[in-house]
């Protein structure tokens, strides 16, 4: 099999796809001492044309799917941006290229064929896109269940969306704010009798001393003080 | 009389056979299982969410966190999808560092799993050995990144510790130890009657359907697939290497893509990463590990940025991709993350078909799955509907324990 350079990959795919294909660039990166090449190739395809660019790539030698991946361009631009993420030329030494086609969606029409019938293994990226990106994926039999988000997540919301189909404020715990919780039953320890008077006072000094130190009842007390403390510096 | 009725069998979400929590129903006919189907996203952490309201040096911590495995794999990816968009360049030797890590990690990661597979073959006192000496990789990672677990070392633009002259006894002390038991592991796990009856054609993944899959790593490598980042992508200091990928043939062993041969695979890819650890030991070139030191700067040149870049890394499992996108502004617009057993669960279904019920616990590990990557609330099931548990409660519970346990 004779290896095709970065341009002749273009130019395979400029005949297959016309004009279909709207822009194409090379990105070569080079790392390490003897700074030899990897090689990129970034391809914009219209959104009808997924079907006919996966098979011309793979006419030129079997591909490998890393993933599919999506975004939601925001509020300036209604559509999606997604990516096929192929390699080819996988084995042979040095000369894996990596053939991304990226396409935009329109958000109003969010469907993309399957192409699980040229490659058989795609359902399962297929899948995630619909779970998070809310696209229709067509000629996919419906799944039996979730695959990525879990079972009782919200239907109609779709995590990476960033308009209100997103995830809501609602939704969103912010951990950090949670602090510790409050109303802690008190702490059964024996209790000890030989010093309680010390025990206000070292509480109040510094934090830390105190729950390693004193009786349960008076202990109960003073905790959520601490709290606040801590949560408001 | 029964023998006739396929039975489901549900196995998990949480199961002493898995590591991890997924979902696999095994529908069986007798001891045979006819067909599988399996539930990932138990544990849906919205990491790629979170990250999409950080700037790129805050993610590198988050990335750092996706799995407890892959501790570089994760970021090492992100911060050369975020160099490639912002024009960075990592100096050499942070290629280096960033390389020997890795290698470091593939040494730990595939011995926990050759732990794992003893395990659930009932093999005990190697699953104590394999973990045991495991610890010696992860002592030579601590001398580097002063961490076991979580090693924070990859900063976007190099490396943010040099591995100086006092760490190389250490390194090499356990990189001698390794050397000196790899007949040992080779022997045990190679030659053992036991293994060799259970994994030898159990779960095989032929090599079309490893194809047709995608899958990477060492399970793409067991079918017959010669892919390997390391040796097809140059990057880091790979390039600099002569490396071929580790197929079942080194072992005189025609690939068949059952266990036994993903055990062959991750066993010589031991040997190999202790190469080329010391292979990048001794061509180290001089200089900085860092294109920036100051964060701020290097947060400015991020700002300033706006593309797309696809960041790979052959991790122990395969190939993990991060995808970023950048528009001038603090926080990408896009960020993808790609584990590698995000390609490589979905052959369950079909390599579990036709095993029976008790190999099922090898053949789920043989792919050495690692699902805290690919899922990214936690859902328990009290005698009602799923519900969910949120920090407060599940804080309560613990300290009410420890309270009773105290009682």
């Amino acid at each position: 099999m004779k290896l095709l350079t970065p341009e002749e990959i273009i130019n395979t795919l400029q005949k297959r796809l016309g004009k279909s294909m709207l822009d194409s660039r090379v990105q070569i990166r080079t790392e390490g001492v003897k700074k030899r090449e990897n090689r990129n190739i970034w391809i914009t395809i219209d959104k009808y044309a997924v079907h006919q660019a996966v098979k011309a790539l793979m006419s030129i030698s079997y591909p490998h799917l890393s993933c599919i991946s999506g975004w939601d361009k925001g509020k300036d631009d209604p559509s999606l941006r997604v990516q096929y993420i192929f390699t080819i030329y996988g084995g042979e030494p040095g000369a894996e290229t990596m053939v991304v086609f990226s396409l935009d969606l329109p958000k109003d029409n969010p469907v993309l064929p399957t192409i699980t019938d040229l490659m058989e293994g795609t359902a399962f990226t297929e899948r995630e896109k619909t779970e998070y990106l809310g696209i229709r994926i067509e000629g996919l039999a419906p799944a039996e269940h979730r695959f990525f988000l879990p079972a009782d997540f919200p239907e109609g919301i779709y995590p990476l969306r960033k308009d209100d189909k997103g995830i809501p404020k609602s939704m969103v715990k912010n951990l950090w704010a949670a602090g510790r919780p409050e109303n802690r039953p008190p702490a059964p320890l024996p209790e000890k009798e030989e010093a309680p008077a010390e025990t206000p006072a070292a509480a109040a000094k510094d934090a830390p001393a105190a729950p390693a130190a004193p009786a349960a009842p008076s202990n109960a007390g003073e905790k959520p003080d601490t709290k606040s403390q801590k949560g408001g510096a | 009389m029964a023998g006739n009725v396929p039975y489901k069998v549900p196995v998990g979400p949480i199961h002493p056979a898995l590591k991890e929590p997924v979902h696999i129903e095994l529908t069986v006919l007798g001891e045979d299982v006819v067909s599988a189907d399996f539930t990932p996203g138990q544990t849906h952490r919205g990491i790629e969410w979170m990250g999409l309201s950080r700037n790129p040096v805050q993610i590198v911590h988050l990335t750092d966190r996706i799995c407890g495995i892959c501790g570089v794999t994760h970021s090492l990816c992100f911060a050369r999808a975020v160099e490639q968009v912002a024009e960075i360049n990592a100096p050499e030797r942070a290629d280096y560092v960033r390389t020997i890590i890795a290698e470091f990690e593939r040494i730990q990661s595939h011995l926990l799993w050759a732990g794992v597979a003893a395990h659930e073959l009932g093999f005990d006192s190697l699953f104590y050995l394999a973990w045991r000496v495991r610890e010696d990789a992860l002592d030579a990672i601590e001398v580097i990144t002063g961490n076991r677990v979580n090693y924070d070392i990859i900063q976007i633009g190099g490396v943010r510790r040099d591995i100086t002259p006092d760490m190389l006894p250490k390194i090499q002390k356990c990189l001698d130890s390794y050397k000196e038991l790899f007949g040992k592991l080779k022997k045990l796990f190679l030659e053992d009657t036991v293994i060799k009856s259970r994994c030898i054609g159990c779960g095989v993944l032929t090599k079309e359907t490893a194809a047709a899959y995608s899958t990477v790593g060492p399970t793409a490598r067991a079918s017959g697939l010669p892919a390997d980042l390391r040796a097809d992508y140059p990057y880091c200091a790979y390039g600099d290497l002569q490396i071929s990928p580790v197929l079942p043939e080194v072992y005189g062993k025609k690939a068949t893509g059952d266990t036994y041969d993903r055990i062959v695979v991750r066993i010589f890819e031991v040997a190999q990463s202790i190469e080329i650890i010391e292979e990048c030991l001794a061509n180290m070139p001089e200089g900085p590990v860092l294109y920036e030191e100051k964060v701020a700067k290097i947060l400015a040149l991020c700002k300033k940025a706006s593309g797309e870049a696809a960041g790979r890394h052959e991790a122990p499992r395969g190939e993990a991709v991060h995808y970023v996108a950048m528009n001038n502004a603090e926080a990408p617009v896009a960020w993808k993350v790609k584990a590698s057993s995000y390609s490589n669960l979905h052959v369950w279904p079909i390599i579990l078909k036709g095993v029976q019920l008790a190999d099922v616990p090898i053949v789920v590990a043989s792919i050495d799955p690692c699902l805290s990557c690919t899922d990214r609330v936690l859902v328990t099931q009290d005698n009602g509907p799923a519900k969910i548990l949120t920090k407060e409660d599940l804080s309560k519970m613990s300290y009410l324990k420890t309270r009773r346990m105290m009682e």
